[in-house]
This record gives C-alpha cells, structure tokens and sequence, in this order.
C-alpha cells in the first residue's frame, strides 16, 4: 500500500524540485562584475567612430563637454573606464555604452552601444537581451538630450542663475 | 452603477501614481581643499573603507570604487561608487559628486554622509 503511494509522490517532488533548480543563465556582463570589471576591454576609437551615432557640440569646448559626460554617465549607471588623453569614456548603463569626446573646433560625441555585453557566456550566439537598431537610436538621442542639457544649460537659461557680482 | 465606479477608481488611481525623477539628485559636497589635496584625501578614504578601485584618472577628476554592503538588512552585495572630483578656481574649492549604484540601478542606502566625514576628516589632518 505505502510503496504505491510513495513511488509517486516521490516521483512527484522530483518533477516539482528540478522545476525549482532552473540553471541561472549568465552573460559576459555578470562575469565583469563578479570580478569587479578587472580585464574589461574598452573598444578602439575607430570602433566607437565607425559603429556609433554621434552628435556635435558647437559653441563649447572639450572640457566643458567632457565634464558634462561624466556628470550625465555617473547618474545612469557605473564608469568602468575614464581616460580623458584619449577622450574614451565606458559606463555601464542598460546597454552599457562607450563615448569618444573628439577634440576640435567642433566638439564631436560618438557614442556605442555595448550590448555585447549581454551574450550568454554558455552560449555566445544567443544573447538575453536584444536592442532594435530603433531602439538604440531613441536611446543615444535620448542621452545626447541630457548631454546638450549639462552642456548649455548655464549658457542657454542664464536667468536660472543669479548674478551675485551685481548684488 | 458597479461598472461606471469601477473606470473612475482606476483612472483616479493612475492620476494618483507618483511620478518618478528622470535624474536622482547629484549629492555633492564643497572642500575647502586644493584639487590634489581632495584627491590625495578620496584615496584614502576609499583605503579606510577597503574599497577595490574599478577606474580611476586624476587628469579626469574620476574614482570609481566597490565596496562589500555588510549591513545586517541589506540583500545587496555590492556597492559601486562613482566619485568626481572638479576644481572650483574661483572659490579655491573641490567639489566632490558622489552617486554610489548597485548592479541593479541606484543605491538608496546611507554611503555620502560617511564618505563625506571621512574626507572632511582626512583633509583636516593635511
């Protein structure tokens, strides 16, 4: 009696825990944080200039847009990589982004999305998160709205900001 | 009677919904220190807490550290510290930002104030 009972309720919670124990699927991205993103390879300018959209900064200069940067990259998520010689900034943000500050007369952003990232390391082809060309568009015009906002807004609502040598 | 209630009670609770921020507020603190000094001082701190350094260029003004959340109630493991430094010329200040994250989004635990305590200290000593 108890050995029909038990064969199947026996087989029951087998069913029922290998349900419960669902492999966890990690990406590229998982690895770089469980080893505090030692070893991350930031991308080559080309690569950035070539794959990216990009927009310029009139009117301003090099610092004053790579300071903005920073500003604008620390709130959206965490900078892995800052070099302000060769003007390469990565952030991990949802994708994680990588932005090259081109010096000139005019200063340039291009801007890549790093959504490599999100390979599943046990299976490179297949990735757990997938962005439309669209959708990366709507993003980068969406960070260089904020970018233009950091940039100019001393320069473009000066009334936001009282005069104290008037005082 | 139920159906014309039922629109009004959902409408009224999606006009009720609190917006969220698009930028959480930047928490930054004024030294009264030279550049290097305040520089010199964030090192230190983050020494003193046992941070491990992801990133960091002085040229930049950028210290981006890890550090474990030991805290009893917290789930977190680990909290990413974004730290940037900038020179103010005219009032011979360092301004310090500091927006400590999470895998996950922003970190909404205590971490400026201490950090901030502890520069202040430091830069005192100096």
């Amino acid at each position: 009696m108890y050995k029909r009972i038990s064969i199947p309720f026996f087989l029951f919670l087998l069913f029922v825990f290998c349900g419960c124990a669902a492999p966890v699927i990690k990406t590229e991205l998982d690895h770089l944080y469980e080893n505090n993103f030692d070893g991350f390879g930031t991308p080559e300018i080309s690569d950035i200039k070539n794959r990216g959209e990009n927009k310029s900064f009139p009117y301003t200069t090099f610092d004053e847009v790579w300071n903005s940067t920073i500003i604008v990259l620390m709130q959206c998520g965490i900078i892995v990589n800052s070099s302000k010689d060769s003007g390469i900034i990565t952030a991990i943000t949802t994708p994680p982004i990588s932005i090259f500050v081109e010096r000139g007369e005019v200063i340039t952003i291009y801007l890549k999305w790093m959504d490599n990232l999100y390979r599943r390391s046990d299976k490179p082809g297949l990735a757990t998160v997938k962005f439309g060309s669209y959708d990366k568009m709507k993003m980068a015009n969406a960070f260089f709205d904020k970018l233009s906002t950091q940039v100019y807004a001393k320069e473009k609502w000066k009334y936001l900001y009282k005069d104290t040598s008037k005082l | 009677m139920v159906f014309f209630l039922v629109p009004i009670v959902l409408i009224t609770a999606g006009w009720t919904s609190i917006p969220k921020a698009e930028y959480p507020s930047e928490i930054q603190h004024d030294f009264y220190a030279s550049f290097d000094k305040t520089w010199d001082g964030v090192l230190e701190v983050v020494k003193i807490l046992k941070g491990t350094i992801i990133t960091k260029d002085k040229s930049s003004g950028v210290v981006v550290f890890s550090i474990d959340d030991n805290t009893a109630e917290s789930k977190v493991k680990q909290i990413y510290v974004n730290i940037y430094l900038k020179s103010q010329s005219t009032t011979n200040t360092t301004l310090v930002y500091l927006i400590p994250r999470i895998k996950i989004g922003l970190y909404l635990g205590k971490i400026d104030a201490d950090f901030f305590k502890e520069l202040e200290k430091i830069l005192e000593r100096k």
